[in-house]
């Protein structure tokens, strides 16, 4: 399960290129929005992934 | 004497926090439980997450961070947001390696780098060669860092400060605190440092934020005078993205004095909460760094490249009829300078560890461990010398060579990630993968060949044959050996 989250956020690190119009919305162009968006979502998976991945038994 | 944008105040509250580093030093001196290089170049090996988590971020948000980050971000709009991105996905980086290495460490007692490869791979040519790029990288590093704080002493202090002595002052500051206590000095100096940043960045965002409005409110403006800050991203533009991203994925996450403090770590849990918050950590500083030079970018935007770097000091210069403003500059310009003596102190201190544990002691097996931090002591000040040397008398038209040093980085990435996870990988696929990777990318950079082929850095093409050769050659020679 937690390679998986890995694997997925991967996925999810190379959705933050930009590539959506530039469209302004509230001053920043839409795809700015869309890849601040992901890297938060990138951001938030690796949280998960490491809190599930690392054996702390080992330590 | 007009002391610019700090004025006596000011001045005198930088030499007072600058000297406190120094009595910082002697309490990690106080500290230190023996003379070891354990002991000198991992603090025993004693870090909980408090410290931990903030030399790691101190040490990875250099002084570029700071300036150069908003300045790129004035210059680049909003393709600079690549910089927030990359910042978490180091960390995704750590994490193919990190956990594994980190349980080799405390089973192998391993120190820097150089001890891992060798323990792993058992092939001297090979540690050789990936301590030789580590220390070349930390060199860059420390350099770029050591010109960037003569510059900026130089510039706030109205020219008080000359650019050499600003260097030279620093540096002894620096190497005095190192030698006296190590990595505890370093990492407990780094600390204050990373609360200074941290609280640097945020308290001027909100500064700049409640004077120059809104990104919002600034749509407008920026439509106006920086209309390419909304053009369409084209493909190459795409291509540069992912590129940077793999770059800095598989280069930075391999800095050896990151590793170090994985060593440093107390235990496993406490290596985990760090990266946990230093996960979050490009929200808090890399994230409001763009939107200030772009907000910056609105107001003023005719700078050129110089002044770009200055885009926050000219900002924060332009309210200081605000009461309170020149406290608020103070903090930047000593954010700034934190964020530089921490990535340099760290530098300095795994090249001295590099040269002492994985060049010295390898020819000098039978050296006591007294000796050997001596040696490494010895070896600082006489780095940080050489430094100096540079720092004040290399031209800028060498520049160049500098920003090449993470494309050669990325290249020792395979032995590190690979190496933990892949017992049946010999030294001779690394070895050759490495020398591919590395001869592919020096070919690119150093002729008169493009320097992104196909839009992709040199560097990530040959991290990409890297790879591939020692597919090739594990697979080769696995099938020979069941011939």
């Amino acid at each position: 399960m937690a390679s998986m989250i890995y694997k997925l956020s991967l996925f999810i690190l190379l959705l933050t290129t930009p590539l959506l119009p530039a469209t302004p919305y509230a001053g920043v162009p839409l795809w700015a929005w869309v890849s601040i968006f992901m890297s938060v979502l990138y951001a938030f998976m690796l949280i998960v992934y490491i809190q599930n991945s690392w054996d702390e038994k080992d330590g | 004497m007009d002391k610019g944008l700090l004025g006596s105040e000011g001045t005198l509250f930088i030499l007072v926090y600058l000297f406190s580093l120094i009595g910082v030093g002697v309490v990690g001196l106080l500290k230190s439980k023996e003379k070891s290089m354990s002991d000198f170049y991992l603090g025993g090996s004693g870090f909980g997450v408090g410290i931990l988590f903030l030399t790691m971020y101190a040490t990875q948000y250099s002084g570029n961070s700071l300036i150069g980050f908003a300045g790129s971000a004035y210059r680049n709009g909003w393709f600079f947001l690549v910089s927030f991105t990359f910042m978490i996905a180091i960390v995704g980086g750590y994490m193919l390696y990190a956990p594994k290495l980190y349980r080799l460490s405390v089973q192998h007692r391993f120190i820097t780098i150089g001890d891992y490869i060798r323990h792993r791979y058992e092939d001297k040519f090979l540690t050789y060669l990936i301590v030789g790029i580590g220390i070349l990288a930390l060199s860059n590093y420390m350099l770029t860092n050591l010109k960037a704080i003569g510059y900026i002493l130089n510039y706030v202090t109205g020219g008080y400060i000359g650019f050499t002595e600003g260097i030279i002052a620093m540096a002894i500051i620096m190497v005095v605190y190192e030698s006296l206590g190590g990595m505890r000095s370093v990492a407990w100096t780094d600390a204050i440092q990373g609360v200074l940043l941290l609280a640097g960045v945020l308290i001027i965002f909100v500064v700049i934020w409640l004077h120059y409005g809104s990104l919002s409110s600034n749509e407008a403006l920026l439509l106006q005078v920086k209309s390419d800050f909304f053009r369409l991203p084209l493909l190459e533009d795409k291509i540069r993205w992912i590129s940077i991203l793999i770059m800095i994925f598989f280069g930075i996450s391999v800095y050896p004095q990151a590793i170090q403090r994985i060593y440093a770590a107390k235990d496993s849990r406490t290596l985990k909460r760090s990266f946990q918050l230093m996960i979050i950590m490009p929200l808090l500083t890399t994230l409001p760094l763009i939107i200030i030079a772009i907000i910056g970018a609105a107001h003023f935007p005719e700078l050129n490249k110089q002044g770009s770097e200055q885009i926050i000091l000219l900002m924060l210069s332009k309210l200081s009829s605000i009461e309170g403003m020149r406290y608020i500059i103070i903090l930047f310009i000593a954010a700034a300078i934190a964020a530089i003596m921490s990535t340099v102190d760290s530098a300095m201190l795994a090249i001295a560890s590099l040269f002492t544990q994985d060049i010295y002691h390898q020819h000098k097996p039978q050296a006591s461990q007294k000796e050997l931090t001596y040696v490494g002591k010895s070896f600082s000040w006489l780095l940080m010398a050489v430094m100096v040397y540079l720092a004040i008398t290399l031209p800028s038209t060498i520049w160049w060579l500098i920003q090449i040093k993470l494309e050669l980085l990325c290249q020792i990435a395979p032995a590190v990630m690979l190496g933990v996870h892949f017992k049946q990988i010999k030294s001779s696929s690394i070895l050759y993968g490495l020398l591919f990777g590395l001869g592919f990318t020096l070919l690119f950079l150093l002729s008169s060949l493009p320097n992104k082929p196909l839009g992709f850095h040199a560097g990530v093409i040959g991290l990409s044959l890297n790879a591939l050769v020692i597919y090739l050659h594990h697979g080769l020679s696995s099938k020979k050996v069941l011939q």
